[in-house]
């Protein structure tokens, strides 16, 4: 289907498996967020506004997974950070201003890059052009370097960073860049580098991740080393692994953050240590946070497991040296999503407010729960209108296996033996420490570089104001050197008339003198 | 001098005759309207004969020394009108001179000498005109005494214009030496043929005359003080007739007489061209008093038709632009002595920063200023852009740019000056009740008329 | 030929007669002419009319009577009508009031006649008559510093305007040109069109306006009166931006092309400039000025691609329509956004950004419209910014990725720019709003919501005009 929007780029849509299956997950999505939303207290004033623009970038998510084309894309990528604008600046405070502006504009750069790239292949440089496209997905999925605006954006409301930096609105880049697949493959350096970048990219989210002292910024990272890994799986050369992976993070996210809603609703913030080690377990918040941790690192039966196996499987078949860091980044994200669910559920009371046990909240969590389960399940068991069947043979590949048993590993023990991952923390604590340290410097430091850049803007804005002035004033300054001139020119006229008599003479004079010796002296002249 | 030539100068012998009846009125002094009524009836009904003369114009006449052409139409047309005009401000401006009855006779005996001036081509002839004219100035300056300073200039105007007149026929003696002849198309051969530097020193000597009539740089510092010191409505005439006709004079002399030194005329009519925008311009700024300003004003507007002056011989359509701009300088310049007339009459004002007020007090008159400053500086709808449209094209099409580039800076750079007073006028509150004299408004309706009208079909004014 | 009578005539009348009517009946007069215009532009615009004149004007200079109009000229047309009649309708009512309409009215039908030229005497002479009634705007209701600002908008202004009015006798009688008439004038070549190129440029950079030549914009959007800088922003600045296309790029294309990456440079460093300049500013006007500055350094990209590419290609032909969207998008956007920040100078006694603040919850009606416009203007999808600024990034890509990511860089700071402002104004500590005797200031939203409703149109059906937009490229390319 398309829609003639300017003549000769009309807006094209097409129809096919992945689409419907990208709907129904993000429908998944908005409904168990929707829930959410319904019951959260952050959420009471401008309801009309937040449920309109939330309404909108369902929609618009949904539109662009039906999207075909980049032209089509970059739209619907526009229209979904226009919406991501508003829903983030439901508060109206200084640092929510701050995220929102800086979360537009990182997405409007990345948006913006996929436009010039496809300008670009249009006048027939597809190699600069796709590079534009990467760049762009790189920059919306919150990738290295970019990830600054995902993690800034968590002071919006849970269900809103769920929704939009978890599941739909960054999830975009790697969607797209899969449905690209066939073009990329045409240029085999590209994807080599672009497979380094991610791997890159992983690594780093899964360090930050693992290292992180806030609930909602280990969600963030691990937002950004999910999708690095999404994209590592479409440069490996199986798109639909990256689907996969895309798929099962969106599924999972939700979960994971609503975790993190209750402990903010609980304690007014979501940094691990406000969770305090006296209260009550509410099932179905302790079975979000294990579900959502499971099902986010890769533990069978969910959809994650075989998107991750896959993905790592291709990357074995392709690139052989990336495996090692595989390794890394599947260890570390084991243990930040255990850490994440431990610290949350202490196993001894804790007193968690009356506000977040209200119905609606539950009931978001164990819906998230079923969808979650059902889904996977679906998909693997009947393995529904994806095609790369040889991903079940894949799955079954050395590597793919040692990683799952790994991770199962980790997370079961962790469970069994709460002790064990007591000592285990405490022995680790200190290099821990130091590493968090370290990367927490590393952190603040590129938080710094964009902080740079905002007073950088600011200054050199001041200055090209200020020359600005300065014309103003040099233009009236001309104005009066005008009247000086004026004056001095007039001071001739002095009223008398013996000057002007000599005036004449002298000006005949030296007229006739200069007119004469120049034709004396050329005589061409007719 | 055949039958023929009688009829073709028609006009000319009504206005003299008008202005030997004139003298005689002049001597009625106890009812000026007797004279200045003959004389705006008589001016009207020279007018009707001239345009109304439609027998197709013959190649000269009085063997060659009258030119009869279309330029000359127009140009007669237009000082006649003009004279008719200044004459109705004349009449109440002068009221309180007891002198006042002698204007219009000067007034008409200037008239005729510019219409002789510019269809003149006899060197004599010429000479005629030109000294009929300063003499009819002069006599007007002095009409209306009573100040020191109008005495000053009509002293002023007197000295310079004995001086030029001396060193122009000086020049006509060296023409005749060098070529032979009085008669302007003869000099055009001979003085081909004849040695460059004599000729060169002859056309300067002669120019003398013509660029003090016209007030361009460097004979221009008497404008000023005389327009300044006369009476504003004599200033009006002044600055309109005796300048156009003899730059339309200088004109033809250059385009026929000194046809073989193209070059050197070009050149050297173009510096003094861009020297007077550019003086005129600079000292307008410095001014304080209405009228001073207006003159020097006057004087980058001279350099402008001085530009057309510059390519009259390479390009035909120099002189209709110089026509064109004749027309929409008496228009314009008219407008404005006559607004600045009127509102001196009315609240007793002659500086620029005592003009704060008058929009609010006679918007009317507020209003005809503002549309004669808007039309010197050249803006659309009013014929000063059209008439420097006009110049441009001509310049352009006379392969000088650099006389077209002189012309749009200036005009650039003439824009504070004029807008000055625009917003003088604009602002401030209401005078103060005073009894007034209506003066010289059916010259203001007249002259406004006439910005708008040539403005939207300025090819009323150009002759084909 | 009623059209035009009515579309030029008009204006004209009421302009006359307006200073000697009540200041209600004036004002209602005008925005009465001006939705007449905006019909008769609609109407011109949908096909049902097409009107044209053809008659000799000045024989001697080769200058005809002709107006006509293609998509380009009556959207522009329809741009002048309605804004006329928002500016003017959307504020109160001021001391002297009626000559104030009169002189809208004045600039309303030089603005007609400018859009609909077909002749160079006859464009210039529309240019100007639409630029003599602001200097009075400015000067005579403006504020502050405003005679200044008059006289710096008018010498600039005027300069540009002379620059160009050289180019035009130099188009109509060199190279063997024979008239003003565009069917007359020459189409030359080499150091002849270099020159005339350059002269077009200069005094249309002036009027967009282009860094360095854009320094009477900040003084005069400021200093004029709310209804004068919307005027000034959303029409006058249009005279360049239409000038490049409907000259520049039909007469010296060549030259054009010759000079397209310096082109393109400039118009980057003017939009890169306008967005950074406009960070530090405090007030709202002044703000909003800047932007304009931004905005416009588009069209100069993208003309200088279109002369580049040539104007039918597949890039040209985006670049083309995107200019002259981009013309009517920034014309309605930035209008509301100059009435918005009025009406908001008047409710509150301030423009200023440190003390206002707080709007989402003392005047949500204000706040939220002008974070609508201002989203708008930054190029949000759905409203017609978004629409202008797609085809521009795609053409510049298809010219140079790297140019185009410059331009990319630019709106981002647009975006960061005009983003932070809006919440700003949303959130924060609340003014105190004046007494209620300034309700007047609330004229301007139903306007400023007619505007916005315009804009979304265009916004979500570009075709209306793009489709016009491509066949005038297309015209262009054809050398006509």
């Amino acid at each position: 289907m398309s829609a003639p929007w300017l003549p000769g780029l009309p807006l094209i849509f097409i129809d096919d498996a992945v689409s419907r299956w990208a709907t129904l997950i993000v429908l998944a999505v908005a409904a168990i967020l929707g829930t959410y939303a319904a019951g959260d207290p952050e959420l009471r004033t401008g309801r009309f506004r937040f449920w309109t623009v939330y309404a909108l970038f369902a929609f618009a998510a949904i539109a662009f997974a039906h999207a075909s084309g980049l032209l089509t894309s970059y739209v619907l990528w526009e229209a979904m950070s226009a919406c991501s604008f508003f829903l983030i600046a439901q508060r109206l405070d200084e640092d929510v201003v701050a995220a929102s502006v800086r979360a537009l504009t990182t997405t409007r750069l990345g948006d913006l890059l996929l436009l010039i790239g496809a300008g670009a292949i249009a006048a027939g440089h597809p190699q600069v052009g796709l590079i534009g496209a990467l760049a762009g997905a790189a920059i919306k999925s919150g990738q290295l370097g970019a990830t600054p605006w995902l993690v800034g954006a968590m002071v919006a409301p849970t269900p809103v960073s769920a929704l939009l930096h978890s599941a739909t609105l960054v999830a975009a880049g790697p969607y797209l860049l899969a449905r690209l697949a066939p073009q990329l493959a045409v240029f085999p350096n590209l994807l080599a580098a672009l497979a380094i970048y991610a791997v890159i990219s992983a690594f780093a989210g899964a360090l930050f991740a693992a290292t992180s002292n806030d609930a909602k910024r280990t969600l963030a990272w691990s937002t950004s080393e999910q999708l690095a890994q999404a994209t590592l799986a479409t440069a490996a050369g199986a798109p639909f692994a990256g689907l996969a992976v895309l798929a099962g993070h969106a599924l999972a996210k939700p979960l994971l953050f609503i975790a993190a809603g209750y402990l903010r609703a609980a304690t007014g913030s979501t940094r691990y240590d406000a969770a305090s080690r006296e209260g009550r377990r509410v099932g179905a918040f302790v079975a979000a946070t294990v579900v959502g941790a499971a099902a986010l690192v890769g533990i069978p039966p969910f959809l994650s497991s075989w998107g991750l196996a896959s993905t790592w499987s291709a990357v074995a078949t392709a690139r052989p040296p990336l495996l090692i860091a595989g390794l890394a980044i599947s260890a570390l994200s084991g243990w930040y999503a255990t850490r994440f669910a431990l610290l949350l559920l202490p196993d001894v009371n804790r007193p968690f407010a009356r506000a977040a046990l209200r119905p609606p909240l539950r009931a978001a969590a164990w819906l998230g729960i079923t969808l979650a389960l059902a889904v996977s399940i679906g998909v693997i068991r009947f393995r529904v209108d994806l095609e790369s069947l040889a991903l079940p043979i894949l799955a079954l590949s050395g590597g793919a296996l040692a990683v799952a048993a790994r991770r199962t590993t980790l997370l079961t023990a962790g469970f069994a033996f709460p002790e064990g991952i007591a000592w285990w923390d405490r022995t680790f604590s200190a290099p821990a420490r130091a590493a968090g340290t370290l990367l927490d410097r590393c952190d603040r430091a590129l938080l710094a570089g964009a902080h740079f850049l905002a007073t950088a803007t600011l200054r050199i804005g001041r200055r090209a104001a200020a020359v600005d002035d300065r014309l103003d004033r040099d233009t009236t300054e001309l104005g009066r050197g005008l009247l000086a001139g004026g004056r001095r020119a007039a001071a001739v006229v002095v009223g008398d008339i013996s000057r002007y008599v000599a005036y004449t003479a002298v000006g005949l004079a030296l007229a006739a003198a200069v007119i004469a010796a120049v034709l004396a002296t050329a005589r061409g002249f007719a | 001098m055949s039958a023929n030539d009688l009829l073709a100068v028609v006009p000319e012998m009504a206005l003299g005759a008008l202005g030997m009846a004139l003298v005689v009125l002049a001597t009625v002094r106890e009812r000026p309207q007797l004279a200045y009524g003959t004389g705006a009836i008589g001016l009207a009904l020279a007018l009707v004969a001239l345009l109304g003369d439609v027998r197709s114009p013959a190649a000269a006449a009085f063997m060659g020394t009258y030119r009869l052409d279309g330029y000359g139409l127009a140009a007669k047309a237009v000082a006649i009108a003009f004279g008719a005009v200044a004459l109705g401000a004349m009449r109440r401006d002068l009221q309180d001179s007891p002198r006042a009855t002698e204007a219009p006779a000067f007034v008409v005996f200037g008239t005729l000498a510019a219409c002789v001036l510019v269809e003149a081509q006899d060197l004599a002839l010429i000479a005629v005109a030109l000294t009929m004219l300063a003499a009819a100035v002069y006599g007007l300056l002095g009409a209306a005494p009573g100040s020191v300073r109008a005495a000053e200039a009509a002293l002023k105007f007197f000295v310079l214009s004995a001086l030029t007149g001396a060193v122009t026929l000086y020049g006509f003696g060296l023409l005749f030496g060098l070529g032979r002849s009085l008669d302007e198309a003869t000099l055009a051969t001979r003085l081909a043929a004849s040695p460059p530097v004599a000729v060169a020193l002859a056309a300067v000597l002669t120019s003398a005359a013509f660029v003090f009539e016209s007030a361009l740089v460097p004979i221009a510092e008497w404008a000023p003080d005389v327009y300044q010191g006369a009476r504003t409505s004599v200033t009006l005439w002044l600055s309109v007739v005796p300048k156009t006709a003899a730059l339309l004079a200088l004109a033809r002399l250059v385009s026929t007489a000194l046809q073989g030194q193209l070059e050197m005329v070009v050149i050297a009519v173009g510096v003094v061209a861009v020297a007077s925008q550019i003086w005129g311009n600079l000292a307008a700024y410095a001014q304080r008093d209405i009228k001073r300003m207006l003159a020097y004003s006057g004087i980058a507007q001279a350099g402008f038709m001085a530009s057309a002056l510059a390519v009259s011989a390479r390009s035909s359509s120099a002189l209709d632009a110089l026509l064109l701009y004749i027309a929409a300088y008496a228009a314009m310049n008219g407008l404005a002595f006559a607004s600045v007339l009127a509102i001196e009459r009315r609240f007793g004002v002659t500086t620029i920063d005592g003009l704060n007020g008058v929009g609010a007090s006679a918007p009317w008159l507020g209003l005809a200023l503002t549309t004669a400053l808007l039309s010197l500086a050249g803006f659309p709808p009013f014929v000063g852009f059209a008439a420097k449209v006009a110049l441009l094209q001509a310049t352009f099409s006379a392969h000088e740019p650099w006389l077209g580039i002189s012309i749009a800076v200036n005009s650039v750079l003439s824009l504070g000056y004029y807008l000055g007073p625009i917003a003088r006028i604009w602002t401030g509150t209401r005078f103060p009740a005073r009894p007034f004299v209506r003066v010289g408004t059916a010259a203001v309706v007249i002259t406004a008329l006439a910005n708008v009208v040539l403005g939207l079909a300025p090819q009323l004014a150009i002759p084909r | 030929m009623i059209a035009l009578a009515l579309a030029i005539g008009a204006p004209v009348l009421v302009a006359l007669g307006a200073p000697f009517a009540p200041v209600r009946v004036a004002r209602a007069l005008v925005i009465g002419v001006g939705l007449l215009v905006l019909a008769v532009a609609l109407a011109a615009l949908g096909g049902l009319i097409a009107p044209s004149l053809d008659v000799p004007w000045i024989p001697a200079l080769g200058a005809r009577l002709a107006l006509g109009g293609d998509a380009l000229s009556w959207s522009l047309v329809a741009l002048a009508g309605g804004l006329t009649a928002a500016a003017v309708g959307g504020v109160p009512p001021r001391t002297n009031g009626s000559a104030l309409a009169a002189l809208f009215a004045a600039m309303l039908a030089g603005l007609v006649v400018v859009f609909l030229a077909r002749d160079l005497l006859l464009f210039y002479f529309g240019f100007e008559i639409a630029l003599v009634p602001m200097y009075f705007i400015i000067g005579g209701w403006g504020e502050g510093d405003r005679t200044r600002a008059a006289i710096v908008f008018f010498v600039y202004t005027r300069a540009g305007s002379l620059a160009m009015l050289l180019a035009f006798v130099g188009l109509a009688f060199g190279a063997g040109g024979h008239g003003f008439a565009f069917s007359a004038a020459a189409h030359p070549s080499g150091l002849l069109a270099a020159w005339i190129a350059a002269g077009l440029l200069i005094g249309f950079a002036i009027k967009l306006p282009v860094v360095p030549l854009h320094a009477w914009l900040p003084l005069a959007h400021t200093e004029a009166p709310t209804e004068g800088s919307v005027m000034l922003a959303g029409l006058l600045l249009k005279l360049g931006g239409y000038g490049l296309l409907r000259i520049a790029l039909a007469f010296v294309p060549g030259a054009l092309a010759a000079t397209a990456p310096w082109l393109v440079a400039w118009g980057l460093t003017s939009a890169l400039w306008g967005a950074l300049a406009a960070f530090p500013q405090r007030d709202l006007k002044r703000l909003v000025a800047y932007t304009s500055v931004n905005h416009m350094g588009y069209v100069l990209v993208a003309v200088a691609v279109a002369a580049a590419l040539g104007p039918d290609s597949v890039a040209g032909r985006l670049a083309v329509s995107g200019a002259a969207l981009q013309l009517v998008s920034h014309g309605l956007l930035t209008g509301g956004l100059f009435l918005v920040s009025g009406a908001i100078g008047e409710r509150f006694g301030t423009r200023d950004l440190r003390r206002l603040g707080g709007m989402a919850r003392r005047a949500p009606r204000y706040g939220w419209t002008f974070a609508l416009l201002a989203l708008g203007s930054l190029g949000i999808p759905a409203l017609s910014g978004f629409a202008a600024e797609v085809q521009i990034v795609l053409a510049t890509a298809m010219y140079a990725p790297g140019a185009a990511v410059v331009l990319g860089v630019a709106i981002v700071l647009t975006t960061a720019l005009l983003a932070r402002t809006a919440l700003r104004l949303l959130t924060g500590e609340p003014v105190e709003a004046e007494p209620s005797e300034h309700r007047g200031a609330d004229l301007a939203l139903p306007w400023v919501a007619a505007l916005l409703l315009g804009s979304a149109v265009l916004g979500i059906w570009p075709r209306v005009l793009v489709d016009g937009y491509v066949a005038v490229a297309a015209a262009l390319g054809a050398g006509r």
